[in-house]
């Protein structure tokens, strides 16, 4: 397991090690004086050339890497062109927030798709489960930004029960979070489904049932713990996803995350900004994948002894 | 098909009809969907315009028809997502191929960059390349075939494992058939089934994310009318124009559902013939 986790821990260093080397070519194939554009129209004679050598653009391009992934590693990207505070200061100001409503957002997946899961699977062919596929099939068919407005339009324009964006209270997590969960709840729904039709025919469930153990004790410790695996693990994923991909809902309901500040600073071409956002979004989906792979090991007790 | 009812037929149907109102629709409409008539500003559906016409879908806050915008919005959003899945399909499947057939650690090695890309959120990899390039149609028919072409090589390449282990292939391998002719004639009749399958889900993923671009401004450039872009416009009129977003909202949905239904006719019809996802 150690070994194992060492390998990990190296391959996700050299991912984001390649993250930023892809935000470095992005910067150069970006039309313009990469300069120029980090630092926008506004830059003076003297700005531009203080900048130059700050980035190292006097040295041959594989050193120019080298500096730059040493000040990626601490997310120092300088300035924010725009509001001229540090950029490592906004971003980080803005990831709690991202980080809140992936957690809200998992939890009501949780919470809701799991059960409804199981009894579609215990329910298979009724037309329980007929009507859970069908509206999975449209939650998956929906465009979240467009979800967003239509409740928006309902809950904040015409009922007045909650507002329409911003984090001011608690109640501005509600409309994001049901948003992000929709299509997710579609995904693990049919998964545990699906994942619970397996195991109810596995030949343990069989024994277990002609040993007479009671129908709610067979679901709960073997059926469940044993469907819960796979679910585990594309749970994890998407928790993964939402902290790097939650860009177009924060957006809709305005949430100060920090994939609404990358959209904002790529609207005003402030560079640093788009920088210090898109790095630390890989970050955080290369660092949930590892701890997901490790998590998958824990809980499956196959791969305990291998 | 066995009991072939009716019903099956919806998905198809509605997704025939799109294509048609989106190579017919902005013909029919002789109107012109950037133009600005400050006269029918903001008007209900089913209002009359001033010209004595019927708006169906009402106008935006600039006059311009929201029917008018989603017909040439339906052209725009079907060009691309079938441009840009063309697109992966023919990468995607080349490296994909290339990838099973050469084998050894180039195999492995592309296989790692692809297992790579694919735990990152393709929305994530989108904006990325979106926030560098400036906008055009072309960008975004790359930047969203960059998302889709590592499923597809993935696929192409189990496949093609899998048929260059069975013995008609080393057969035409000892009777000395050249690489290209055993790929064209034994590897791709059997990649056709699960490719066009994955392609059909991919062609809507690929239309939920060329929305999502539009919406938050990265997307084709504003004289441009796409779904996503008519949505985020209608964003701001919330209070005293509905119908500005909410209405291409209904019409993207169809056209996914249309494609999902679609495509599971296709997987399920596929799988009668023995044919199986990997």
């Amino acid at each position: 397991m150690i070994s194992y986790v060492l390998r990990r821990i190296v391959i996700a260093i050299l991912t984001t090690m390649a993250a930023v080397t892809a935000t470095f070519i992005m910067l150069r194939i970006a039309p313009g004086d990469p300069i120029a554009v980090l630092l926008g129209d506004m830059a003076s004679d003297a700005e531009i050339a203080d900048a130059r050598q700050a980035y190292g653009l006097d040295l041959p391009i594989w050193q120019q890497l080298m500096v730059y992934l040493g000040r990626a590693s601490t997310l120092d990207f300088g300035q924010s062109i725009a509001q001229g505070t540090s950029v490592r200061e906004l971003v980080l100001s803005h990831f709690p927030h991202t980080l809140l409503l992936a957690a809200s957002t998992m939890l009501v997946v949780i919470i809701l798709a799991l059960p409804i899961g199981i009894y579609t699977a215990v329910r298979k062919g009724q037309s329980a489960s007929h009507a859970t596929n069908a509206a999975s099939l449209v939650a998956l068919s929906l465009p979240e930004f467009w979800t967003g407005i239509v409740m928006i339009l309902i809950f904040s324009r015409m009922l007045r029960w909650l507002p329409s964006g911003g984090a001011e209270s608690g109640w501005s997590l509600i409309m994001p979070t049901i948003t992000l969960a929709l299509p997710l709840i579609a995904v693990n729904l049919r998964l545990m489904s699906t994942e619970t039709i397996n195991v109810l025919r596995a030949p343990y469930i069989t024994m277990a049932r002609a040993r007479g153990l009671p129908r709610g004790s067979i679901l709960r410790r073997h059926v469940i713990r044993n469907a819960l695996i796979p679910v585990v693990t594309v749970g994890g994923i998407q928790l993964g996803h939402l902290l790097g991909g939650a860009v177009i809902v924060e957006t809709v309901f305005n949430w100060p995350g920090v994939g609404q500040l990358l959209i904002r600073s790529i609207g005003i071409r402030d560079y640093p900004v788009v920088q210090g956002c898109l790095i630390l979004m890989t970050f955080s989906v290369i660092v949930t994948n590892m701890l997901v792979d490790f998590a998958y090991r824990l809980i499956d007790p196959r791969f305990r002894r291998g | 098909m066995r009991r072939s009812s009716w019903k099956t037929l919806i998905g198809p149907g509605v997704l025939l009809a799109f294509v048609i109102l989106a190579v017919l629709g902005p013909m029919l409409i002789d109107f012109d969907p950037v133009s600005v008539n400050t006269r029918q500003r903001l008007l209900p559906p089913l209002s009359r315009l001033p010209d004595g016409s019927y708006a169906i879908f009402g106008t935006d806050q600039l006059g311009r028809d929201v029917l008018a915008q989603i017909l040439v919005g339906a052209r725009v959003s079907l060009g691309i997502a079938i441009a840009s899945g063309l697109f992966a399909a023919l990468v995607g499947a080349a490296v994909g191929i290339a990838a099973g057939w050469t084998g050894g650690s180039t195999g492995e090695a592309i296989m790692r960059v692809i297992d790579v890309q694919l735990s990152f959120p393709s929305i994530l990899i989108a904006v990325f390349l979106a926030a560098f390039i400036p906008a055009s149609i072309l960008t975004v028919i790359v930047v969203l075939a960059v998302t889709r072409w590592a499923a597809i090589a993935r696929l192409a390449r189990a496949i093609t494992l899998k048929v260059t282990s069975q013995s008609y292939v080393e057969s035409a391998l000892v009777s000395g058939l050249p690489t290209w002719r055993i790929i064209t004639s034994c590897v791709l009749p059997n990649l056709a089934a699960p490719l066009l399958v994955l392609l059909t889900a991919d062609l809507s993923l690929i239309i939920l994310a060329e929305a999502s671009l539009g919406y938050v401004g990265l997307g084709t450039p504003p004289s441009v009318p796409s779904w996503g872009r008519v949505i985020a416009n209608g964003r701001n009129f919330l209070d005293n124009a509905w119908w500005i977003s909410t209405i291409p909202g209904v019409a993207i949905s169809l056209l996914v559902i249309a494609i999902g239904l679609t495509g599971e006719l296709l997987r399920r019809h596929f799988a009668r013939d023995g044919w199986t996802m990997l």
